[in-house]
This record gives structure tokens, C-alpha cells and sequence, in this order.
């Protein structure tokens, strides 16, 4: 198990190193100049080239990523170039906002995929099949920013059971959370019907049900524990996706996470503050699918631990 | 049954929806592109039954003629993603050792990043424009194509037919194009047909972003980014473009469940 | 682990997930809902304020909310004239000299009085360059800041600036924020009529009324800024009531829809906002006289002023706004002349070769940013463009990427606004040859030597006479010269519930008469 686990921690560092570089390049290639964002277009040119030094963006390319890297290596995400405090600081105060989404929006996706898995799998071939397949499509089938109006129209102002948006109160989670998750049915609710197919014709389900024990017993205790390490592995898989597909439905809802950060931080040219998000959400995916691949181990006895 | 009942509609909508678009220039009731600035947000009537945008212009002929953008960036980006994940893929499970290490940790590296990020990233640096948001949407896109190639060719290596071509002196590249290759289609054609769906979804979010197709050509994205300011007081400026989008992307998830259904040989039934 | 326990872990482990989520409804129901609706006025705004620290910020809204905390020497009313604000008297006894006495008994926050170290605190780290702040080029004349007594300031400058007045009029801090350093925008401290309470970024902005200031405790207790970046739900959050208060941040096709609502009000006023069409006079085509006159006869603005803007713009015929006192008459205006258009081309060289047919005279690329309205008004040039023979293809850019090509000359054809046009030395920034891109606003590269010396003259002289003559001048010459297309100058607009009265709209879209604004209770109101 040690092995396994160090095996597994010392894969992260390529990885982790990885975005680094890629977001440094990205923010190399990105046209438009932060100096001129920072300082208006008026500055006189002794006071940009004043700025670009206390920035150190005059120095060789070479020069700057091995300090980023430094910086990042002593854990340090540098300063925002125009909220001028610490990326970690800015980043942090979402985390909370961003977490909940990201958590509530795949309780929605299994709320509406594992029922309609179980059913899809239970009568397989027929048009109940195919309907639950169709629901639990229909949502993700709208592009976030038109659902996202659509509920609130529907839910806010005409039943009025949710507030139209900001995040005030555990009602105003459940909007966004369900437009998020609904995009994350699907593949849910693929899997959990492929693995219920899997495991229901297997002799042990039918020794199960020869023994007379119940339908529905047999269903939870035996088939869907069976689903929940796939189930596992795609929600891990899913999360970046999650974090990053946040940005939309974060600015319909006026929900503050990290996604309506990176935008901002685009579109001002704040370097460190792109950076630090990435960071931030590639950090995030690669520990949860860490997690996952840990759980999977110990869980399932099959897979080898080397 | 579930299996000819999906591909039956999830194909009759494609192929529908297709070739509505196809024949655009010939179901169009009016020009896509001509304004008439006074008759701005008007309501469905006979002439223009889907009602007109903030420009005046007829909005089932620019839905029409939009599917042709939406469905060509869908089908280009998905194409490229399974060119490059294929290639990609093949390469790392025919290979394996360092070569399947370093490429699955290039691919760790991509889904780790944020996809929109990238897009938007390419967006800026490339001009907007069609081909350009096939590219954005491609540099990410080949990541999942890769790995099921990839986990399929390493499952399929150890497999008797491929011994027995090596043993009967078959060079490695005609393995990996001849047996390997066309073992590894049939799940990838899955794949690439609900990836598709999530092209033409991304593509939607990118005009969300202003970084989508250029005006004055629609798309559905473009559309539904267009009249998003105005939902409350012209719904229809969004209702049909959605519904198009709505239908494609259902049409392709569920064709692609049947096709599933039909080509994994995986799945007992 | 047998199938059975893990079952029964599976579910208590869902049980405990309901009911943790549970708690956690129950917590958040009973938060903090601070201030009754009767007291306090929710203002809906579209982007988050980059920076509460006055010095720092250069984005409108930053500033727009600044005001309330922070007060200045001096400031603008409804009409746009300089009002002295923490300056009770401004003397001016040379052209390099402005000299300042403060009013007595204005107090920070904090409860410390403010005093002439105050002020000459707040402009001098301006200009310290570690601070890197956007407003120290403003302060390029500053020489330096003496303060004789503790209610007396003196700006001594270099050479004399007609838009000196503008730079001072930054919110004073108090000098203890030296020792805060960079967590001062934390918890910011002026002497504004609201005292800052919370900011949670993308969220809120919430103040409080300051009762100890110098005008008078503001007549409700709290003020609350609520970011919300879509506009649909900016209408939906003022229809249902959580926010009481918009301006300009809505589309003019929605004004129908709240003129119905009866529990709203709206209020409107010319602005000094300004949209153009910026040419770049290096490109080959576009250098010629007869092309750019060609365009601005070819471009017809009536309609989309009328079915675009709904009448919510005023066609422009210059950078001034026509009720501003450098503004002149009888400038061009430019009229919808296509036929006109067509010969100024022929003549330019540059003849329709097949007529009326697809083929273009030439191709032109218009950029603009990725705003979904910008990109609409584009359309609508493109399709006018093309009725006499030109092709222009639109390339709407991503806001950083947008603006970079745009400093840096890579253009054609671009379209931007210009936002609170208010001291006329502004035409020195964009038209004098001396401001070309790095060092000033002059992104299509104008180059004309009267039009240099009159600015010049203009930005030196302290007679109102001599300035409106050059000002006059200079808009006649730019008027016939066309480096820009002038488009039009828009109306502010604010809506706002009927509870509120008293609030004026400023020309720069200011929300500051807010703070003197006062509330009726509701009906049912506690």
C-alpha cells in the first residue's frame, strides 16, 4: 500500500508541473499588455518601464518562470497586479462558494441519474429505457446560460420558491446547483446503468433472489454497490470539468467562485491571478482523482495495489 | 428493442435535423442576412414564422442556416479530436513503457487544466473565426478519444488475433492500422457521437463569451448569445435556436446510447 | 466487508449527508439579514469594483462606489460644474498655484479629523512610484504640496494645466492608511457620507450611513451594491424587489417594461459618454480624405439610434456633448449620402468593380470587443457598408486582446466609447501628435501640426475665452479631417423603486446623489 501510494504521489508532480508551464505560456501568448491595464493609457513611458521593473517583467522570459516556479515551490502564488494582495488570499475566499456548488451540483446529478439508471436497467429494452435515457439527457441538452434564465423564471418569479439569484441561504444554492448538475446526468446515468447491467444477470444476484430475498434489497445491497466505483471514478473525472463549467452559471446566478475569478483575471491581464487559479483547479482535480484512485484501491479487492 | 428504438430516433433527428440544414438555402423563407431595423423583436407571424431578432431579420431562416455552422463545427471539431486521439492513443497503447507514461500524463495535464481557459486563451491569439473555433475546441478535445483508444488498444494487444498476426510476420504498423484500429472504431464512433453534442454546446458557450462564429453568420450559440438580453421581452429570439440545440445534442446522446447498445461487445444482454 | 455492512455504511453515510445539508439550510435561513427593507436602498451593478482604495482603481465602478466612502477636495454636481467638497475655499493666485482651505470639522471613519497632512498624504504616495497607482500621470505637473497651516493646501505646479482641477479630484485618505499599507482597501476609511461595513467580491458591497459627517447623516441607514454580471437578472432582481435601483445597465428595449411597472420610477439625462469610429490614418486605404468621408456619408446612425438605442443616444457631431461650453455649432454632421459616398470612392480611386454586384471596391476589418451589443451595431455598419461597395468583416476580440490591438495600432476600423468626457484637455491625449500610443491616447496616429499648437495653447492658458476659441478651432479641423467618426452621446438612464425621491441623475452616470437621497418607508413595512 505504502509503495502504491508514494507510486501515486510522485505521478502528481508531472502532472502538477505540467499546468504550471502551460499556464505560463498561455499567459506569455495572451496579446494585450497588463502594464497598460494597470496604469491607464496616459502613464508616461519612464512610469511603465518604472512598473514593468517592480513587476520583473522586464527580465528574460527564462528568468521569470524559474522565480514563478520558486514561488510556487515555497508556496507562494505571488500578488494580484490590481487588487495588489495575495493571489492565495483572493483564491481562498471563493473556495467556500466554489466548493458548495461543485458539491451540491453532483448530489443534483445523482439525485436525477441513479433513479433513472436503476430503472433504465431494470426494465432494459424497453421504452422506459429509452425514456429515462431522454430525461436525463434533456437537461444537459440546453446550453447553462439559457437553463439557467429558463429556472429562474420558472421557480423564482412565477412559483417564487427560490431567490433569483446571489448566494444567500441553502435556497439559493439548489438553482445553480441543478443547472450545473444537470450537465453531469448523463454520463451518470450511463454508467450506472451499464454497470447495473454488468452485475444483475451474475450468479450471485441470482442465488440472491433464488435465496427470496427482496427485489429491492437485492437492487441496493448487492447491484448498486457493484456501480459505485465507476460512479466514483467519472465523478472525479468530471470535476474539472465542473469547476471550469462553472463560469457561466456562476454569472447567471451571480454566484462568486472561482470561475467568474479566472474571467475577471483574463480579462484584466492579472497574471499571477490567472496563474493561481489554474493552479488552484488543476490542484483540486488531480487530488480528488488522487482520492478516487485510493478509495478504488482499497475498496475493490481486484485491483492490485503495485 | 431499446436498442433499434434509440438508433431509429436518435439517427431520424439527426438525419432530419440534417437535412433541414443541408437544404437551408431551399427551406429558407427569407434571406438570413437582410435587416429591417423597424420591424426589430417582432412576434411570429405567417411571413416570418419564427418571428424576427433585434435586427429584423427572419429568425427560422438564420436557425436554418445556423445548423449548417453549428452542426459543420461540431462534426470538424469532433473529427480532429478523434484524428489526434486515435493517432494519440494508438501510439501510447501500441508503444506502452515510457512512451504510454509520458502521453498519459500529457493527457492528466489537459483534463487537469481548465478547458475554457484554453479556448479562451487560442480564441485571443487566433483570429475568430470558424476554423479557428474548431482548433479551440479540438486542443482539448482529443484527451478523452485518447485514453479509450488507448485503454482499448492495451486490452486488445494480448489478444489471440494479434499474436497470431505477429506471428505471421505482420509489420507493426499494419497491425496497429488493420486489426487494432478497426477493433477500436466502434467505441470510439460512440464517444464521438455524444462528444459531438458537446461541441456544439461548447461552441455555444464560447458566443456566450463573444468568442463564437462572427457576425453577421449565425449559428445557434451566436443566436441564443444574441438574444439573451432580451428573454424577457422576446423570448422567441432564443426559443428556437434552443430547442435546435436542445434537439441536436438529444439526438446525438441518444443515437449514440444505441449505437453503444449495438457495437459494444462488452455488454452482456 | 460483507455486502450487508457496507450497505448499512452506504446509508448512514447518506443519512448523515441529508442530514448535514439540513443544518446547514437551517443555519443559513436564520443569517444575517442585517438592516430592515425600509432603511436600507439595494443598488444592482454589473461588474465587480476591482479596488476600493481611490488611488489604485481606474475601472468606473471602483470609483462610483469610492464616493460614497471617500470625499474629495473638489467634485462635479448634477450639471457637471466643479463644487468645492472638503475644500471650503479654492484660490488660484498664479497659473501655478492652487491653493486650498479646507472646511473645519469633517471627520474620518475612525472619528481622527481631517487636515492638510490628510491631503498632502493622499497625493504624494500617488505619485510614489512603489504604489504604481494610474492616477500619478494626472499629477505630472505637481511639483510640490505645502501645507502652511493645518486647514491650508498648496499645489505648487511645473508648468500650467487647464485639467489639473481633474486630477485633484481623488478621494482623500487619512494619512494613518501609510501604516495599513496595503490591507487599507480591506477596510477603507474616508470621510464620505457611508462608512464601509463588508466586501465580499462578486457579491456585495454594503456601507452604512457615517453620522458623523460633515453634511449630514445620510437619511437611511444602509446602502448595498449587489454585482450581478447578467442583465436579465439585474431586471428580475429590480422587478421582484431585491434590488431597488439601476442605472444604464439594461438594455433600452426593456424600458417599456418597467414604465408599466408602477412600483418603479425613471429618470433620464444626456450624458457624457461618447462613441466613435476610430480609424488608423497609417493604413493605405483609410489615409485618404475621400474614403473616410466616404464612410461617414455611407453609414446611416438614424436607425439604430432610433430602433437600437430607442432614442436613448443623441447623435454626436463632436467629442463634447452639445450643451458643454467648449462644444461649437455648425459642425458636419455627416447625413446619410450613399450615392455620395459611392462617388467619393470613385474619386478616391477605388471604383465598384462590377457595380452593384458582390465584388467589393476593398475589405476592410472593423474590430470591436466581445460585447454582444458593440458587435450588433457592427452588424448593422457592415450590411450599410456594403450598399456602396465596401466590405467590412467584423472581429470581435476578447476585452484584453481587443485593447492591445488597439494601443498597439493593429487595426482598421475600431469602435469604442469614451466615458465621462468632462475638461476638454482630453483632446490633447487623443488628437496631439505627441500622444501617440505608448504615451497617449492618439491610437489612430493623427498627425497635424495646428491642431497641436491650438492644444497646446489650450492646455496652457487659464482664460476661458482663449481655450473655447482653440477648442472651437480644433473641432472645426478634426470635423472636416475625420480621424474619427462621431456616433453619439448617450443618456444616462436610472430606475429605481418609487420608495426613493430625490435622486438626480448626473451626466457621468454617478450614482453619488444617492447619498442624499431619501426613502419612504413601503406599505407594510416594519
Amino acid at each position: 500500500m505504502r509503495k502504491f501510494l508514494l507510486r501515486r504521489i510522485l505521478l502528481l508532480i508531472p502532472v502538477l508541473w505540467g499546468v504550471t508551464t502551460l499556464v505560463f505560456i498561455v499567459t506569455q501568448v495572451l496579446p494585450g499588455d497588463p502594464v497598460d491595464l494597470m496604469l491607464g493609457e496616459t502613464a508616461r513611458p519612464a512610469q511603465r518601464e518604472q512598473l514593468r521593473k517592480t513587476l520583473g517583467l522586464d527580465r528574460p522570459l527564462g528568468v521569470q518562470y524559474a522565480d514563478y516556479m520558486g514561488g510556487l515551490l515555497r508556496g507562494d502564488l505571488g500578488n494580484s497586479l490590481h487588487q495588489k494582495r495575495p493571489v492565495s488570499a483572493i483564491i481562498f475566499e471563493r473556495t467556500y462558494a466554489s466548493a458548495e456548488l461543485t458539491l451540491a451540483s453532483m448530489a443534483v446529478a445523482l439525485l436525477i441519474s441513479l433513479p433513472l439508471g436503476i430503472a433504465a436497467a431494470r426494465r432494459q429494452g424497453t421504452a422506459l429505457d429509452l425514456g429515462a435515457g431522454f430525461l436525463a439527457v434533456a437537461g444537459a441538452s440546453m446550453p447553462v446560460f439559457w437553463l439557467g434564465p429558463l429556472l429562474i423564471i420558472v421557480f423564482s418569479i412565477g412559483l417564487g420558491w427560490f431567490p433569483v439569484s446571489g448566494r444567500e441561504g441553502a435556497f439559493s444554492l439548489i438553482l445553480p446547483a441543478v443547472t450545473l448538475g444537470a450537465a453531469l446526468s448523463p454520463i451518470l446515468m450511463r454508467m450506472a446503468r451499464s454497470s447495473l447491467l454488468d452485475v444483475l444477470p451474475q450468479d450471485y444476484i441470482s442465488t440472491a433472489r433464488a435465496k427470496g430475498i427482496s427485489e429491492k434489497k437485492v437492487l441496493w445491497l448487492h447491484a448498486l454497490k457493484n456501480a459505485c466505483l465507476p460512479l466514483i471514478t467519472i465523478l472525479s473525472l468530471q470535476l474539472g470539468a465542473l469547476l471550469s463549467g462553472a463560469i457561466i452559471t456562476e454569472t447567471v446566478f451571480a454566484w462568486p467562485g472561482v470561475g467568474r475569478l479566472v474571467i475577471q483575471a483574463i480579462a484584466s491581464r492579472d497574471y499571477p491571478l490567472v496563474q493561481g487559479c489554474v493552479l488552484f483547479i488543476a490542484a483540486v482535480y488531480v487530488s480528488a482523482n488522487f482520492l478516487a484512485d485510493i478509495a478504488y484501491a482499497w475498496l475493490d479487492p481486484r485491483v492490485r495495489l503495485t | 428493442m431499446r436498442r433499434s428504438l434509440s438508433i431509429y430516433l436518435g439517427g431520424g433527428i439527426i438525419t432530419l435535423l440534417l437535412a433541414a440544414t443541408l437544404a437551408a438555402p431551399l427551406l429558407s423563407p427569407q434571406n438570413p442576412y437582410e435587416m429591417e431595423l423597424a420591424q426589430g423583436l417582432s412576434a411570429p407571424e405567417a411571413a416570418h414564422p419564427f418571428g424576427r431578432d433585434k435586427l429584423g431579420r427572419d429568425i427560422l431562416s438564420r436557425v436554418l442556416h445556423g445548423g449548417r455552422t453549428s452542426l459543420t463545427v461540431g462534426f470538424a471539431a469532433v473529427s480532429v479530436s478523434v484524428l489526434l486521439g486515435v493517432i494519440i492513443g494508438g501510439i501510447a497503447g501500441y508503444l506502452g513503457g515510457v512512451w504510454d507514461e509520458a502521453i498519459m500524463r500529457v493527457t492528466d495535464v489537459f483534463l487537469a487544466f481548465p478547458g475554457i481557459l484554453l479556448a479562451i486563451a487560442l480564441m485571443s491569439v487566433l483570429a475568430p473565426s470558424l476554423w479557428n473555433i474548431v482548433i479551440s475546441l479540438s486542443v482539448f478535445g482529443w484527451v478523452g478519444y485518447a485514453r479509450l483508444v488507448r485503454a482499448q488498444v492495451l486490452a486488445l494487444r494480448e489478444r489471440e488475433f494479434v499474436t497470431a498476426a505477429l506471428a505471421a510476420g505482420a509489420t507493426p504498423g499494419r497491425i496497429l492500422t488493420r486489426h487494432l484500429l478497426a477493433n477500436v472504431i466502434s467505441p470510439v464512433i460512440v464517444e464521438a457521437s455524444i462528444g459531438m453534442a458537446g461541441a456544439i454546446l461548447a461552441e455555444s458557450g464560447l458566443s456566450f463569451l463573444g468568442l463564437g462564429i462572427q457576425p453577421p453568420e449565425p449559428s445557434w450559440g451566436a443566436m441564443l448569445a444574441e438574444g439573451r438580453d432580451f428573454l424577457l421581452v422576446a423570448p422567441h429570439l432564443t426559443i428556437y435556436p434552443g430547442i435546435a440545440i436542445a434537439l441536436t445534442v438529444m439526438g446525438l446522446n441518444v443515437l449514440g446510447d444505441g449505437l453503444r447498445d449495438l457495437l459494444d461487445p462488452t455488454q452482456k444482454r | 466487508m460483507s455486502p450487508a455492512r457496507r450497505y448499512a455504511q452506504v446509508r448512514n453515510k447518506s443519512l448523515a449527508l441529508v442530514a448535514l445539508m439540513l443544518a446547514y439550510a437551517a443555519l443559513s435561513a436564520c443569517g444575517e439579514k442585517g438592516a430592515t427593507k425600509g432603511d436600507t436602498i439595494v443598488v444592482g451593478i454589473g461588474t465587480n469594483p476591482t479596488q476600493l482604495d481611490p488611488r489604485l482603481s481606474q475601472d468606473a465602478i471602483s470609483s462610483k462606489v469610492q464616493r460614497f466612502i471617500f470625499s474629495r477636495l473638489i467634485s462635479k454636481d448634477h450639471e457637471g460644474r466643479i463644487v468645492l467638497e472638503l475644500a471650503e475655499k479654492w484660490e488660484r493666485p498664479t497659473p501655478l498655484v492652487h491653493r486650498f482651505e479646507l472646511r473645519r470639522g469633517v471627520r474620518f471613519h475612525n472619528g481622527e479629523a481631517l487636515t492638510a497632512s490628510d491631503v498632502k498624504y493622499t497625493f504624494e504616495s500617488i505619485r510614489d512610484p512603489s504604489l504604481a497607482s494610474p492616477k500619478a500621470a494626472g499629477l505630472k505637473e505637481l511639483a510640490r504640496i505645502e501645507t502652511p497651516t493645518p486647514h491650508s493646501v498648496v499645489f505648487h505646479l511645473t508648468e500650467p494645466s487647464a485639467s489639473f482641477a481633474e486630477s485633484l479630484m481623488v478621494g482623500i485618505l487619512p494619512e494613518s492608511a501609510r501604516e495599513a499599507g496595503s490591507r487599507f482597501a480591506e477596510k477603507p476609511i474616508g470621510t464620505g457620507p457611508f462608512q464601509f461595513v463588508e466586501f465580499a467580491p462578486d457579491v456585495r458591497i454594503a456601507l452604512k450611513a457615517f453620522p458623523g459627517h460633515f453634511a449630514g447623516k445620510p437619511a437611511y441607514e444602509s446602502l448595498v451594491f449587489r454585482i450581478l454580471p447578467e442583465e436579465t437578472i439585474r431586471v428580475l432582481e429590480l422587478e421582484s424587489g431585491g434590488v431597488d435601483f439601476l442605472q444604464n445597465a439594461f438594455s433600452p428595449d426593456i424600458l417599456p417594461r418597467f414604465i408599466q411597472n408602477k412600483r418603479l420610477k425613471i429618470r433620464k439625462r444626456l450624458g457624457t459618454n461618447f462613441t466613435y469610429i476610430g480609424f488608423n490614418l497609417e493604413d493605405p486605404i483609410l489615409s485618404k480624405l475621400e474614403v473616410r468621408r466616404a464612410i461617414a456619408h455611407a453609414i446611416d446612425r438614424r436607425p439604430i439610434v432610433r430602433f437600437i438605442h430607442k432614442g436613448l443616444v443623441q447623435e454626436a457631431d463632436s467629442l463634447l456633448p452639445p450643451d458643454h461650453w467648449a462644444h461649437i455649432k455648425g459642425l458636419p454632421s455627416y447625413a446619410h449620402r450613399p450615392a455620395l459616398a459611392m462617388k467619393l470612392l470613385d474619386e478616391a480611386g477605388y471604383p465598384d468593380p462590377d457595380g452593384p454586384g458582390p465584388e467589393p471596391r476593398f475589405t476592410l476589418v472593423y474590430k470591436t470587443s466581445q460585447n454582444e451589443l458593440g458587435r450588433r451595431i457592427a452588424t448593422v455598419f457592415g450590411h450599410q457598408l456594403a450598399r456602396v461597395g465596401i466590405q467590412m468583416k467584423i472581429r470581435s476580440y476578447e476585452w484584453g486582446t481587443f485593447f492591445g490591438d488597439i494601443r498597439n495600432g493593429n487595426f482598421q476600423l475600431y469602435s469604442l466609447t469614451w466615458v465621462g468626457i468632462s475638461d476638454p484637455d482630453i483632446y490633447r491625449y487623443i488628437f496631439h501628435s505627441r500622444f501617440m500610443p505608448p504615451a497617449g491616447l492618439n491610437r489612430g496616429r493623427y498627425k497635424n501640426a495646428r491642431v497641436d499648437a491650438l492644444l497646446e495653447e489650450a492646455h496652457q492658458s487659464a482664460e476661458p475665452e482663449i481655450r473655447a476659441r482653440a477648442y472651437g478651432e480644433t473641432q472645426r479641423i478634426l470635423g472636416r479631417e475625420l480621424p474619427y467618426i462621431n456616433l453619439w452621446h448617450s443618456m444616462n438612464v436610472a430606475v429605481f423603486d418609487k420608495r426613493i425621491s430625490g435622486y438626480r441623475v448626473y451626466p457621468d452616470a454617478d450614482f453619488i446623489s444617492l447619498a442624499r437621497a431619501t426613502l419612504s418607508p413601503a406599505a407594510g413595512d416594519r
